[in-house]
């Protein structure tokens, strides 16, 4: 290259610099747009169409008028969602609403102290790889699935767990699990606590791993006792792992769909005794009779419950 | 010297001691010297201490217990309703049978031949898109500052927050509109939309921590933003890729509530979606069940099992980062 | 304090299939400021470990005060120990970071902070008090972790590399700091690293170590003036000792066309003990001298300069002496390359090494 094509290159690129602005400007618009617009059609369109149908009034699929807080409070007052009088007698069905609250109260803590403690058991055993990927199959599975596991689990002649029960002698608790109203619902908490607590036991595991074992070794020098350590050094640095994995709890519940839909079908159970809010908004939306206002607004309180918190988790990051 | 300090086994004297302190470097073994101690002493000191057998009893009794329904659902696909009824634990005079598989897989309603071809016309499809949208979106969100980043970010986040069942009425809407309810590319285009988010989000989190000196040494050496793309992001992704790519794959795969709601004929139906129909009315045929059950989940916990280190990499980068 | 006393101690890892330290006899006195010294990979941070209780011998024993301590746990040992990394605690303060041996000793509060002030003034970090260790500076870190380590008086005290993370200046600082600690407190100290220059300006003895085992143990002074085999010569002083590799014939090392050395300048007891065949003459750079003219009465070994590298202080000469080449640390030279020199040495300045490359005396 002559000195002149170099002078000549450098003036071109001097005046290239707009050139240069705006190329980038396509380039990330080329890389931007296809996603985007599949992700806005599919994706954001539908929540912003369901926020604003929430005001409407509905017929069938079609939007027609404007209503305010209509929709709202109706959904509300529906006892499927809230149902105040069995709440205070402590009956099933309570509403969906209730009903979904309750496995966030029962299922999140019990399987985030589950995965610790398996994720603290198998952290130095030989073979943990295995014993990992063994509890973590679960959530691996189709959650239909699950759901069909646990109705045979609970079934009342081919289930193992009534003959557990028939084994250590409490025969007479033997029933169809999941279809007795005032039980079903405990059982499949159980039932999403075992999928999830693979789940749990994989990020409090890649939590222990992180951790400098030179701390520990320090602490041991120091004299901390094997209680000492967990409390003092291993405790405290898993426990930012606790809140994603509380949260990701309670994302998962509030989204529990398949596994109701497998054992009490659209209706969420004998007398919608198990129903959750997944299973409101399905039946409102494509089951006659159509209430798409309902069904926004039940979707619209699933994101409400758990938008602050994934904002939290980002935040945290 | 210390010597008369302490009581040692077997007590040398110093002027030895001299002599003796330093090892002939060919003294040194290359693995351990084979011990004199008889086979009792050895198998001591190979098998482990009690609380730690313990601790091995426990967990592997655990890691059981939690594979013990699969256990008896896979029991239950190769045997007759008969035995399954009176427990599938009896394994004593155990028939074994491939007619839940045969039954299964030609089901009146929807045959699960069909349904599992289904399910993978829409799953692949929908997994190969969304890593190439995804990773062209996210590079922009990893190295360029563009208007209305943050709103963008922030309406991903909200995405990944929302349950499925939001965007089933809007979508419904759309896809009818446009006439692609109740067909492959509808739900295709839908698993997409939904899995965009967090692939999006993903990559980009993996993007940060590839130099940018890379590129920069890309652009000096004249290649474009698009051949920069090409041929040092994409090849650079492929751990992350193939963690988008087993995640997404499972998802869309075992993913039932929308094609619930977006598939209506019986011969687009999806595998997971049959399986419900298969519990029947009166007496649940479970060898039927069970079959398509195996069939149906063989595919992503083979998937698992197969990239497992990508599996679980991927699933703790996409919740912790 | 303590006296430790390790006895045959090995250390297999792998089922057997590696062996980390092997046969390890060594006393350490009561005050002393050991170093285990030698290359990565030598053992010395397992045989640290091995006293520090992280790690149980697979054979062997190891005595505290005549008091057997192997399989005792490190919190029995009363032993301290700094971390190559420090190993801060990182969701604790300086100050909790210090305190945390003592609440672990039950130390009641008043007592504890009182001593948590005295450490850290000792190590001038008062002011990093409350602040966690994620914002201090590396030396500062490294105060932190010897304050942490001094605070509980332990009766031993380990150090696995601790300046290894600092850059070359704040080393220097550090190494005085820790010799002045250690002389304050007359705590028992072993050190490990892989820095001779650390381990010749602090330890009492250093202990060199390769291969798992111990090479020699020896004061600074005599390991220089000393050193018992080929690989501690080459491994103590820098640059390294030259080693010329020769043939011994009727009273004289020849060294083909560079020349020869008389054997009785060199090996005082006599011709007997010099056995027939190869040998090496080891002679430190510093103590050769580099002459164009070739000497009267001494022998002298004859080579051509290679290379010249001026470094201001000093200057080496690099001398190709057959197929060898040998390195002179000269204060000023005139040589040039392809020059022919002649090196001469002091006889108290040379060793010779059998063909083991054990020291021959």
């Amino acid at each position: 290259m002559s000195l002149r094509d170099h002078i000549d290159a450098l003036e071109a690129d001097g005046v290239a610099w707009p050139d240069v602005d705006r190329r980038k400007a396509t380039a990330i618009v080329v890389f931007l747009v296809p996603g985007l617009t599949l992700f806005g059609i599919f994706s954001v369109g539908p929540i912003v169409y369901s926020a604003v149908g929430s005001f409407f009034s509905w017929d069938g699929f079609t939007i027609e008028s404007f209503t305010g807080l209509d929709n709202w409070i109706r959904t509300f007052a529906d006892p499927l969602i809230v149902n105040w009088d069995n709440i205070l007698r402590w009956r099933f069905p309570m509403g969906a609403l209730t009903q979904n609250l309750l496995w966030v109260v029962l299922h999140v803590p019990i399987s985030t102290l589950l995965g610790l403690g398996m994720a603290l058991l198998f952290v130095d055993l030989k073979g943990r790889r295995i014993l990992r990927s063994m509890v973590f199959l679960g959530f691996t599975t189709p959650t239909i699935i699950i759901g069909l596991v646990l109705m045979f689990i609970y079934d009342p002649q081919a289930g193992i767990f009534n003959e557990l029960l028939r084994v250590i002698g409490l025969g007479g608790q033997v029933r169809n699990w999941t279809q007795s109203p005032q039980v079903a619902i405990y059982a499949l908490i159980a039932g999403g606590i075992w999928v999830q607590t693979g789940f749990n036991m994989l990020l409090y595991s890649s939590a222990l791993a992180a951790i400098d074992p030179s701390l520990i070794e320090s602490a041991k020098v120091d004299g901390a006792g094997r209680w000492r350590r967990f409390w003092d050094i291993t405790w405290p640095l898993v426990r930012p792992v606790t809140a994603v994995v509380v949260i990701m709890g309670i994302i998962w519940v509030m989204r529990v769909f398949d596994i109701v839909y497998a054992a009490g079908g659209s209706a969420g159970g004998p007398n919608h005794a198990y129903s959750v809010l997944g299973i409101e908004v399905y039946r409102a939306a494509f089951e006659p009779p159509i209430d798409y206002g309902k069904a926004m607004v039940v979707a619209l309180v699933q994101l409400v419950i758990v938008a602050p918190l994934a904002l939290y988790i980002a935040r945290m990051n | 010297m210390a010597d008369d300090t302490h009581s040692p086994g077997e007590p040398t004297p110093a002027s030895s001691r001299e002599t003796d302190q330093y090892l002939p470097p060919d003294a040194i073994p290359e693995t351990a010297p084979r011990r004199e101690d008889d086979v009792a002493t050895r198998l001591a000191a190979a098998v482990p201490s009690m609380p730690r057998l313990l601790k091995y009893a426990i967990a592997i009794t655990v890691a059981v217990l939690w594979i013990v329904p699969f256990l008896g659902l896979f029991m239950a696909s190769f045997r007759p309703l008969g035995e399954i009824l009176a427990g599938w634990w009896h394994v004593e005079g155990m028939t074994i049978t491939l007619e839940n598989y045969t039954r299964a897989w030609s089901y009146q309603t929807a045959p699960m031949g069909r349904a599992l071809f289904n399910t993978l016309v829409v799953t692949v499809p929908a997994v190969l898109v969304v890593m190439l949208l995804g990773a062209m979106a996210a590079y922009p969100f990893a190295r360029f500052e563009f208007p209305l980043k943050t709103t963008l970010f922030f309406l991903i986040l909200l995405v990944m927050a929302a349950p499925p069942e939001l965007v089933a009425m809007g979508n419904y809407n759309t896809l009818r509109e446009i006439g692609l309810f109740d067909s492959y590319m509808g739900l295709i285009l839908v698993h997409i939309g939904w899995g965009l988010g967090w692939v999006v989000l993903f990559l980009r989190n993996y993007l940060l921590g590839i130099p940018v000196e890379l590129e920069e040494a890309a652009r000096i050496d004249g290649a474009s933003r698009y051949q920069i793309f090409r041929t040092i992001i994409l090849p650079l992704s492929t751990p992350a890729l193939v963690s988008v790519a087993v995640i997404q794959f499972t998802w869309v795969w075992n993913a039932f509530f929308f094609p619930l709601v977006f598939m209506r004929s019986p011969e687009l139906y999806l595998a997971p979606q049959v399986l419900p129909l298969m519990t029947g009315r009166i007496q649940v045929e479970w060898g039927l069940v069970a079959a398509g059950s195996v069939m149906t989940m063989a595919v992503p916990v083979f998937l698992f099992l197969v990239l497992e280190r990508y599996y679980k990499q991927g699933v703790v980068a996409a919740v912790t980062d | 304090m303590t006296q430790i006393t390790m006895e045959d101690v090995s250390k297999y890892f792998d089922d057997g299939e590696t062996v980390a330290n092997y046969r390890l006899n060594l006393e350490v006195e009561d005050g002393e400021f050991i170093v285990f010294l030698g290359p990565s990979g030598c053992g010395k941070t397992t045989a640290l470990r091995l006293v520090a209780g992280l790690e149980d011998p697979s054979e062997g024993a190891i005595y505290f005060d005549g008091q057997r301590v192997d399989g005792r746990s490190p919190s029995d040992r009363n032993v301290a120990m700094v971390f190559q990394n420090y190993a801060l605690y990182p969701h604790m303060t300086v100050a909790e970071n210090v305190a945390y041996p003592l609440k672990i000793q039950g130390v009641p509060p008043d007592e504890r902070d009182r001593k948590v002030e005295e450490a850290m003034s000792f190590l001038h970090i008062e002011d990093q008090a409350d602040k966690p260790p994620a914002e201090l500076s590396g030396g500062q870190r490294q105060r932190v972790a010897l304050a942490r380590a001094i605070v509980r008086e332990p009766s031993v005290f380990l150090l696995d590399e601790p300046l290894s993370n600092l850059d070359a200046k704040l080393r220097q600082e550090m190494r005085s700091e820790l010799k002045r600690l250690q002389d304050e407190l007359g705590i028992t100290t072993i050190y490990v690293t892989h820095n001779q220059e650390e381990a010749m300006s602090m330890a009492h003895r250093v202990v060199v170590m390769n291969r798992g085992t111990i090479r020699q143990v020896a004061p600074p002074g005599e390991l220089y003036s000393r050193p018992r085999t080929e690989w501690v010569a080459r491994f103590i002083g820098s640059p390294p000792m030259n080693l010329l590799r020769g043939t011994r014939q009727n009273g004289s090392i020849e060294f083909g066309e560079a020349g020869s050395v008389d054997l009785r300048r060199t090996s005082p007891g006599g011709l007997e003990t010099v056995p027939r065949g190869t040998v090496s003459l080891g002679v430190r750079p510093e103590d050769i001298t580099v002459e164009t003219d070739p000497p009267s009465g001494t022998a002298a070994i004859e080579g051509t300069v290679d290379t010249v590298e001026p470094l201001g202080e000093y200057t080496i000469v690099n001398v190709a002496v057959a197929d060898q080449i040998v390195n002179a640390k000269v204060s000023s030279t005139s040589v040039d390359r392809e020059d022919r020199v002649y090196l001469t040495f002091d006889d108290d300045d040379a060793y010779l090494y059998d063909e083991n490359g054990e020291l021959l005396s």
